[in-house]
C-alpha cells in the first residue's frame, strides 16, 4: 500500500477517525454529524430498531445518526417489526427491511417452538416487503423443527435470505433443507476465522456478518488470520453493529469509524467489500427484485424472483490478494533486556521453575514463567519462551482469556524479544492485567509460514 | 426474665439439655457457616484499611506541605469560572465526600452521579467512565468541565498565580521556576489536590473484624457480626458471584462492565460510559503518558498505552467499591438507584435483553427471595464505617 492513491485515502480516512476519537465530549451529540461526509461508505447488515428502541430515540434522530456514520444501507430487522416499517418509510433509500420472528424483545430462545412468531411471520410476509428473514437465534437440531423448517421453506417462497445467529451445526441444517437458500451468519457464529472460513469453503450459499466482533481489528490493528479470512473469501465478508439495546443505536458512527481504521489496512478493493460491496451485492439484488414483484401486483409475495446474487458481486469484486502479513516480533529494549536469565526458562521445560507452565503445540512448545504470583487486577510481567523451528515464526502474541464468562483481558500486553536461538526464543510480556478471579486460558499465538497456532492452557487466579 | 428463669428451671431436664445444645450449635454455627473456599474468598477481601503505595506518578504524594496545599484548593471556590463552586461542594466530606443528589451539579447540572472519594489510592483509574488514568488527572478534569467549575486554563493558572496561598508553597518546596509555564501551574494543583485526596482514608468495617475474628478463630468476634450480614455474604460469594467484580480489599476490580444499566442523558443522546472513557484518557494531554508523569517507571504506562477500545465498552461502567456506600447514596453512574435494596433488586432480577446473548455470561437473574435480598443489603451496610 505505497501508491500515491492509497497514501491519500488513507491519511484522510485516519483523519475522520481522529476527528471522531479526538472529541472529549462525555456524550455523543449531533456535532459528530460534519466527520464522515467522505469516509468510506459502510453497509450495516445487523440494525434492530425494537419496540423499546421507538420508545427512546425518534425514527428521525436514528436515520440522521446512519447517516452520520455514511451509511451507504442498513438492514435493519426489529422486535417487533414496527421500527422497521417505520424506518423504512422514513429512508427508502437507506433502510432494507429484514423480519424478525420476535413480537418483543426476550422470543430469542422460545420462537421456534411458537406457533404464534409463525403466524406472525406469515402474516407480515402477506403485508409487507423484505429482503431477509432474521435476525433469529437457532442452534443445533433445533433448524430441523417445523417452525425453522417453514421459515426456510418461506425464504424460498418469498426470495429472502436467512439471517441466522447460530452455531455452524444449525446453519449447515439449515442450509441443507434448501437447495437455493441464502443465509448471512449473524456474528459469523462467535468461531474464529479458522472455522468461518472453512464453512465458506463448503457453503457457497453463507455470507458472513461481523457483528460483535470486537477482536476483529481491535485498536486498528488486523491480525493475520482475520485478514487471511478475507483474502481468501473477499466477496462473503460484511459488516454490523448489531444494536441489541437502545443505547447502541448510536454506537453505528463509532462503529463504522473503528471498522474505517482496520479497513484502512487492507487493499482498496478489498477494504470496500468488506465494507459495504458484499453486502449489497448480496442484498440489493434481492431486495430490490422484492420490491418489484410487489410492484407489480404480486403482494409481497416474490417466489418467482430469481437473483444470482453472487454472480453479480463477482463482476465487479476483485479484491487484491498481494499484500502479505509480515508481522514480525519487536526486538526488546534495553529495560526488559536486564531481566533476561532470572526466571526465564532457557528450554521449554517446566521443571527449570516452579513457576513455569508449558503448553505443547505439537509444532511448538511454549513455557510461560509469570515474575509473581498473578492476582486480580495486578499488572503482571512474564517470560514466554517458544521452542520449535523458531526460524519459520513471524509473530507470537499472548492474551488470556475467560471462558466461561465469554470474554478476554482488557488490554493488550506488550511483548518484546528478549532472545532468541535456532531452538528457541524468549519474550517478555508486560502489562498483562487478569481482572476477575477464576478460571482463565492462555491463549499463545503463533504465526508462522503456514498459519497460527493457537497454544491454551486453564489455569486459575485466586 | 423471671418468668424466662423460672420457666427454665421448671423444664424436665431432658427438654432443657436439647435447648442447650441448641444454643451451642448456634455458637458455632458461625464457624460452620463458610466452607473452607469461601473463608479463602473472605480473607482476600482484606486487610483492611490497606496501607498501600502512594501514586508513583504523582511526586507530591505523600508530602504534608504539598497536602495541606491540596486541601486549600479542593475547597477553594476562586477555581470556578464564576467562584461559585469548589472540589468540596460536590464531595462533601460528612457524606463521603459524594453530595447525595442522583447527578452532581456543579455551574451546571451534569449527567453523572458523584461518586465518594474515600480510599482512591486502591483504585487505577478515576471517573464512572476511567478517563482519567491518574488521580491528578481527574483532579483537572472537573476544573476545566463545563458543567462542574467551568474554568479555562488561563483563567484557572492566572487565578492560582495571583493567589500567594498557593505560589508561596509552591516556591519554597519547588523553587520559583516551577511555575513558569501555564500547563505545570495547573498540573501542580491538581496534583497537590491528588495529594490530599489520597489522605482520605476509611478505617475497619463491621465487616473487617469479622473477617480478622475468622482467621483468628475467634468465635465472640464472629458472632458480633450479624447473622443477616453472614448470610448476605455467604450469598455475595456464592450463586449471586458478586465478588468476582467487588473483589479485593477495596471490593472492586477496578474494571468496566455493562450490567444493563440504560444509559440515555435525554432524548436523542447517550453517555456511553467507558468508550467514551478510553478515548478520553487516551487523547488527554495530562495522562500518564504525557511529560507531567515524571516517574521513571515504565509500567506505570502500561494500563494507558495496552488499552484495548472494544465495542463492548460501549456502556460500559466502573465498578464501584461497595466500602461505605451508607453515606454515598443515591447510587449507579447516574443516580438512578436511590437505595441499597434498589441496586440489589436491579441485579437479582437483571434483565437479560439489555444483554447480548455472547456477552458477560455471569449476568443472569438471581432468583433471590425478599429475605435473601434483605441479607445481601445488611451485608453491604457492613461494608460502611458508619452504618446508617
Amino acid at each position: 500500500m505505497t501508491n500515491g492513491f492509497t497514501i491519500f485515502k488513507s491519511t484522510k480516512w485516519h483523519l475522520a477517525t481522529c476527528i471522531i476519537a479526538s472529541l472529549n465530549f462525555v456524550i455523543m451529540t449531533k456535532s459528530q454529524a460534519q466527520a464522515t461526509d467522505n469516509a468510506l461508505p459502510i453497509a450495516d447488515a445487523h440494525i434492530h430498531y425494537s419496540h423499546d428502541s421507538v420508545e427512546l430515540t425518534p425514527s428521525e434522530r436514528v436515520i440522521e445518526i446512519m447517516r452520520e456514520a455514511n451509511l451507504k444501507f442498513a438492514l435493519v430487522s426489529s422486535s417487533d417489526d414496527n421500527g422497521t416499517q417505520m424506518l423504512s418509510e422514513l429512508a427508502p433509500d437507506l433502510i432494507v427491511p429484514g423480519l424478525r420472528p420476535y413480537r418483543r424483545r426476550g422470543e430469542t430462545g422460545t420462537w421456534f417452538t411458537d406457533q404464534e412468531a409463525l403466524d406472525y411471520i406469515e402474516a407480515l410476509l402477506q403485508k409487507n416487503t423484505y429482503a431477509s428473514i432474521g435476525e433469529f437465534h437457532l442452534y443445533g437440531s433445533d433448524a430441523e423443527l417445523p417452525i425453522p423448517q417453514r421459515i426456510v421453506e418461506l425464504a424460498e417462497q418469498y426470495n429472502l435470505i436467512l439471517h441466522a445467529h447460530s452455531d455452524a451445526d444449525a446453519v449447515e441444517r439449515l442450509l441443507a433443507q434448501s437447495d437455493s437458500v441464502k443465509i448471512i451468519w449473524a456474528h459469523s457464529g462467535f468461531d474464529g476465522p479458522a472455522e468461518i472460513a472453512s464453512m465458506l469453503e463448503k457453503h457457497d450459499r453463507l455470507w458472513a456478518d461481523l457483528a460483535f466482533r470486537g477482536e476483529v481489528g481491535s485498536g486498528g490493528v488486523l491480525s493475520d488470520a482475520w485478514r487471511s479470512l478475507f483474502e481468501t473469501h473477499p466477496e462473503r465478508m460484511m459488516l454490523g453493529t448489531d444494536t441489541y439495546t437502545p443505547e447502541r443505536m448510536y454506537y453505528i458512527p463509532d462503529h463504522a469509524s473503528s471498522a474505517r481504521v482496520w479497513l484502512d489496512t487492507l487493499p482498496e478493493d478489498l477494504a470496500e467489500n468488506v465494507a459495504w460491496k458484499n453486502a449489497f451485492d448480496l442484498i440489493m439484488p434481492i431486495w430490490e427484485a422484492n420490491q418489484k414483484a410487489a410492484h407489480k401486483g404480486h403482494g409481497s409475495s416474490n417466489a418467482a424472483v430469481t437473483t444470482d446474487s453472487h454472480t453479480h458481486a463477482a463482476s465487479h469484486a476483485h479484491a487484491s490478494k498481494e499484500h502479505k502479513a509480515s508481522t514480525k516480533t519487536h526486538a526488546g529494549s534495553a529495560h526488559l533486556a536486564d531481566h533476561t536469565g532470572d526466571h526465564a526458562a532457557n528450554n521449554c521445560d517446566a521443571s527449570a521453575n516452579t513457576k513455569t507452565v508449558v503448553i505443547d503445540g505439537g509444532d511448538y512448545k511454549v513455557a510461560l514463567t509469570p515474575d509473581d504470583e498473578l492476582q486480580v487486577s495486578k499488572p503482571a510481567s512474564l517470560l514466554v519462551t517458544v521452542c520449535g523451528d523458531i526460524s519459520s515464526i513471524n509473530n507470537i502474541s499472548l492474551d488470556a482469556s475467560m471462558p466461561a464468562h465469554g470474554h478476554g483481558t482488557n488490554y493488550t500486553p506488550s511483548i518484546s524479544k528478549v532472545n532468541d536461538s535456532d531452538t528457541h526464543s524468549t519474550h517478555r510480556v508486560e502489562g498483562l492485567i487478569l481482572h476477575m478471579p477464576g478460571t482463565w486460558l492462555w491463549e499463545v499465538n503463533v504465526e508462522d509460514e503456514t498459519g497460527e497456532k493457537l497454544l491454551t492452557q486453564e489455569f486459575k487466579v485466586n | 426474665m423471671k418468668k424466662l428463669l423460672s420457666t427454665l428451671l421448671t423444664m424436665r431436664p431432658s427438654i432443657l439439655l436439647a435447648l442447650v445444645l441448641l444454643c451451642i450449635s448456634g455458637n458455632l454455627w458461625s464457624q460452620t457457616l463458610f466452607t473452607e473456599s469461601e473463608i479463602a474468598l473472605i480473607e482476600s477481601h482484606g486487610p483492611w484499611p490497606q496501607h498501600t503505595n502512594i501514586d508513583p506518578s504523582n511526586e507530591l504524594a505523600g508530602l504534608d506541605w504539598a497536602e495541606a496545599l491540596g486541601k486549600q484548593l479542593f475547597f477553594d471556590k476562586s477555581l470556578s469560572f464564576n467562584n461559585t463552586v469548589s472540589c468540596g461542594s460536590c464531595h462533601q466530606p460528612e457524606q463521603g465526600f459524594s453530595d447525595g443528589e442522583p447527578v452532581a451539579v456543579g455551574v451546571k447540572r451534569g449527567i453523572r452521579n458523584t461518586q465518594g472519594l474515600l480510599d482512591m489510592h486502591t483504585q487505577h483509574w478515576f471517573g464512572w467512565d476511567g478517563g482519567a488514568d491518574s488521580l491528578w488527572a481527574a483532579s483537572i478534569r472537573p476544573m476545566l468541565a463545563e458543567h462542574e467549575m467551568g474554568n479555562t486554563v488561563e483563567q484557572l493558572t492566572k487565578t492560582l498565580l495571583e493567589n500567594t496561598t498557593f505560589t508561596s508553597p509552591v516556591k519554597s518546596h519547588l523553587g520559583a521556576n516551577a511555575l513558569e509555564n501555564t500547563d505545570d501551574v495547573l498540573v501542580i494543583a491538581a496534583k497537590s489536590i491528588a495529594a490530599y485526596t489520597l489522605t482520605l482514608r476509611s478505617g475497619q468495617t463491621p465487616f473487617d473484624l469479622f473477617r480478622n475474628a475468622l482467621i483468628e478463630n475467634d468465635t465472640t468476634k464472629m458472632n458480633a457480626y450479624p447473622e443477616a450480614a453472614k448470610r448476605g455474604l455467604k450469598i455475595f460469594l456464592g450463586d449471586a458471584n458478586c465478588f468476582v467484580c467487588h473483589f479485593g480489599p477495596a471490593f472492586s476490580n477496578g474494571e468496566f462492565h455493562d450490567t444493563g444499566r440504560p444509559f440515555f442523558v435525554g432524548v436523542g443522546e447517550v453517555d456511553p460510559g467507558r468508550y467514551r472513557g478510553i478515548q478520553r484518557a487516551q487523547n488527554d494531554q495530562y495522562n500518564l503518558l504525557s511529560q507531567f508523569n515524571k516517574s521513571n517507571d515504565q509500567a506505570l504506562r502500561l494500563k494507558t498505552s495496552n488499552l484495548k477500545l472494544s465495542q463492548s465498552n460501549w456502556g460500559q461502567w466502573r465498578t464501584p467499591t461497595l466500602r461505605n456506600l451508607t453515606l454515598t447514596a443515591p447510587y449507579t453512574h447516574d443516580g438512578s438507584l436511590n437505595t441499597l435494596r434498589e441496586v440489589v433488586d436491579w441485579y437479582a432480577d437483571i434483565d437479560p435483553e439489555r444483554l447480548h446473548a455472547d456477552g458477560e455470561s455471569l449476568l443472569k437473574p438471581l432468583g433471590l427471595s425478599d429475605g435473601e435480598r434483605d441479607d445481601l443489603v445488611q451485608f453491604m451496610r457492613s461494608l460502611s464505617v458508619e452504618v446508617r
